[in-house]
């Protein structure tokens, strides 16, 4: 396994678990936030390959953080997934035009969300 | 219009009266010419028939024809003399003409002269005619006479010849004349003018028979009235009014004249006098005039003003008219008039300006409940929002961790938590199932789903329904079979709604159809709309249950023993093709299969 640091932002106790343990048993290591100003930060703070981004956050919003990431050139380049249960009508092509990488809706199925991951770090260590 | 009328009527009764009455004066002033005339001529005539009478007593013949009946003629002829002032000279002519007898009151007497007069025209004339009256002529120059001859009787032959001063003729003349500058004068028979007041004329032997009046007078025969000749000119060539009388033994004429700037002058002034009243008249008539006009106008020109104002919207506009006549009573009533139309007019207002408020008061209100709806749909679409979120986030773990287990990311499990894994993630999708169709039903509902509305391929999505349901109907035994017809390709619509729709109907049919049954697909064009038929050999569906499964949560029977499906997708489906504009129903008998046929309007490439 590659061992890229995937940042999990997810204020959900459980998801951030499930997520977590889903990551780690396919190899990736994790780097955990539960508020978005938190993510920003951490992601300033240590290099990740992949941010997994929850919207419905505590305080600012997963697409706030996502416009502050792209906003800092240290962060600019992260590619950022919209990990989200906004699953209505629309919303995966709000997310995508505001500039998430890619969109994947709760609940998740982890096979899925493992080669979506995959998917996105191979491409960056290419 | 009026002061013209006046004025006009004025004009010419003033004109008319001045026609006559310069007619009256003229009449009158001739009148008293031709008067003046006569009398006078009266007074000419008179004294000198009486000499002729005289006369004629002496032309009687004498008993001795010799010297003593001579010298008797001559005392006769002395007594004459003394009694009669205008004789001045008196002869006795015997029938040869020979003078015979001669007394003169300058000269002294003369007998038998035997002076030859028979060539003379007094002699001849007067033996023709018994009676001569000659010529009138002038002694010394200035002293007008004239000679009368008279015959003697008894037919002797002699003639009486007299020679008549005319110096009386002077004063009556004089006293003929009429006015300050009026003149009277006499002439003969011929024109010659004999006496006038300016003796220079009539030393000049002025013959008057140029002048007009006086040519007029001479040719007139005898009998013509005197006023026939009323104006004539002077010797100057002034103007004059002029009568004249005629004295017939004499064939003398006397007239009286008057210049006409004097004989009218009177009536100049009177002339003066009209037209000074018919201004006078004339302006009163013009002030009276306007004055009536005013009186009669302005009220009009106020109650057309008034009338005017109230047309342009002034309702509380009034006239003041103060009279009692008509007019009074037309403005009396015009402002009653006025008053119940400012009543009607403001009762309309207040009628307007309720009904304006009623009606804003309405459409506030609707604003009102406009805007509540419009929030209530909002939190109603937040709520199904956050509903659809805080569903979907415990689901998730559920569904992930069930998934980690079922996968063995941790470890073997055993048959049976396998069992129970498999279970656990059905119901978890039922579950998922479930929310999303309520929240599309939801959201159709609110009016918040907007078709999409594209031309898209009816064949392709039938086909890729076909594809999604045929692993669980080759599972279950059940032959899929699409025969779609031609015509029908590409039509218009939101296309993953009707793919929805498809989905549905292919997996209900393939749901319900047992082992060995078949599903068939197929469409049509019908009366401008496509028909999508899926026919299955189901079970059928009981008359009474064919309406309640478009209903939410209903399932017939058979869907409550398959304890499958959320109950909502025909419900869903119905809305989606309704929102269409097409419609939904299925053809059953229970024992004989069903067959859900959905139409949309074919418009069609």
């Amino acid at each position: 396994m590659a061992g890229e640091q995937i940042l999990v932002v997810e204020d959900n106790e459980r998801n951030m678990k499930l997520f977590r343990d889903v990551l780690q048993a396919n190899g990736y290591r994790t780097l955990e936030a539960t508020t978005g100003g938190q993510a920003v930060e951490l992601a300033t703070e240590q290099e990740s390959d992949l941010v997994l981004m929850d919207i419905q956050l505590p305080d600012i919003d997963g697409v706030e953080a996502l416009r502050r990431l792209r906003a800092d050139e240290r962060t600019a380049a992260i590619p950022v997934l919209a990990l989200t249960a906004q699953a209505m009508d629309g919303d995966r092509a709000r997310f995508l035009a505001a500039g998430f990488d890619g969109y994947v809706s709760k609940p998740v199925d982890i096979v899925e969300l493992v080669a979506i991951v995959k998917q996105h770090c191979s491409g960056r260590v290419r | 219009m009026v002061v013209a009328l006046v004025a006009a009527a004025s004009v010419s009764v003033g004109l008319t009266e001045l026609y006559f009455s310069y007619q009256d004066s003229k009449r009158a002033l001739t009148r008293v010419e031709r008067d003046k005339a006569s009398s006078a001529a009266l007074a000419i005539e008179q004294p000198i028939q009486d000499v002729v009478r005289e006369l004629e007593a002496l032309a009687q013949p004498t008993e001795d024809e010799g010297t003593a009946g001579l010298t008797a003629r001559n005392q006769d002829f002395h007594r004459l003399l003394g009694r009669e002032r205008l004789v001045s000279k008196l002869r006795y002519l015997d029938a040869t003409g020979r003078e015979r007898v001669r007394v003169s009151s300058l000269e002294i007497d003369r007998i038998n002269s035997g002076i030859d007069l028979s060539r003379s025209e007094t002699f001849v004339r007067a033996q023709a005619a018994e009676r001569y009256f000659g010529p009138v002529y002038f002694q010394r120059g200035s002293q007008p006479h004239v000679t009368i001859g008279v015959a003697e009787a008894g037919g002797r032959g002699g003639v009486i010849v007299a020679e008549i001063d005319l110096s009386f003729v002077g004063p009556i003349i004089e006293r003929a004349r009429i006015g300050t500058a009026g003149y009277a004068f006499a002439v003969d028979r011929r024109g010659e003018l004999f006496v006038h007041r300016d003796i220079d004329l009539v030393l000049r032997h002025t013959n008057f028979a140029s002048l007009p009046q006086v040519q007029a007078a001479l040719r007139a025969p005898a009998n013509v009235p005197a006023d026939a000749v009323t104006t004539g000119r002077d010797q100057n060539g002034t103007e004059v009014l002029s009568a004249f009388q005629r004295i017939e033994s004499l064939g003398w004429y006397v007239f009286v004249e008057e210049p006409l700037s004097e004989a009218f002058a009177p009536l100049t002034s009177a002339i003066w006098r009209t037209a000074l009243l018919l201004v006078a008249f004339l302006l009163l008539a013009i002030a009276t005039s306007v004055l009536l006009a005013r009186k009669l106008v302005r009220p009009i020109e106020s109650i057309q003003a008034a009338a005017a104002r109230i047309g342009s919207g002034s309702l509380d506009q009034r006239i003041e008219v103060q009279s009692h006549d008509e007019l009074g009573a037309l403005a009396e009533e015009f402002n009653r008039m006025a008053g119940r139309l400012q009543e009607s007019y403001s009762s309309l207002e207040q009628k307007v300006e309720e009904r304006t408020r009623e009606l804003a008061e309405a459409l506030t209100e609707l604003d009102e409940k406009s805007r509540e709806l419009e929030a209530a749909s909002r939190h109603k679409s937040e709520f199904l929002a956050n509903m659809s979120h805080e569903l979907r986030t415990p689901l998730n773990a559920i569904l992930g961790f069930s998934q980690v287990l079922r996968e063995r990311l941790f470890g073997d499990v055993n048959e049976k938590q396998e069992e129970y894994l498999d279970d656990i993630l059905t119901s978890a999708n039922h579950l998922l199932a479930l929310i999303n169709d309520i929240l599309d039903l939801s959201k159709v509902e609110a009016g918040q789903v907007e078709l999409e509305v594209a031309p898209f391929s009816l064949r392709e999505a039938l086909e890729r329904g076909v594809v999604m349901v045929r692993e669980r109907a080759t599972k279950d035994g059940v032959q899929v079979a699409l025969a779609a017809n031609s015509e029908v390709d590409v039509i218009e619509g939101d296309e993953r709604r009707i793919r929805q729709v498809i989905f549905n109907l292919l997996s209900n049919a393939v749901k319900f159809t047992p082992s060995g049954g078949a599903v068939d697909v197929s469409t049509a064009r019908v009366d401008g709309e496509v028909w999508v038929s899926v026919a299955d050999t189901g079970p059928g569906i009981a008359p009474e249950d064919q309406e309640r499964i478009f209903e939410e949560f209903q399932q017939a029977e058979a869907g409550v023993e398959h304890r499958e499906g959320t109950g909502l997708g025909l419900a869903l489906s119905r809305r989606l093709v309704e929102l269409h504009g097409g419609r939904i129903w299925v053809d059953t008998e229970v024992g004989q299969g069903s067959t859900f046929v959905f139409t949309l309007p074919a418009r069609a490439v």
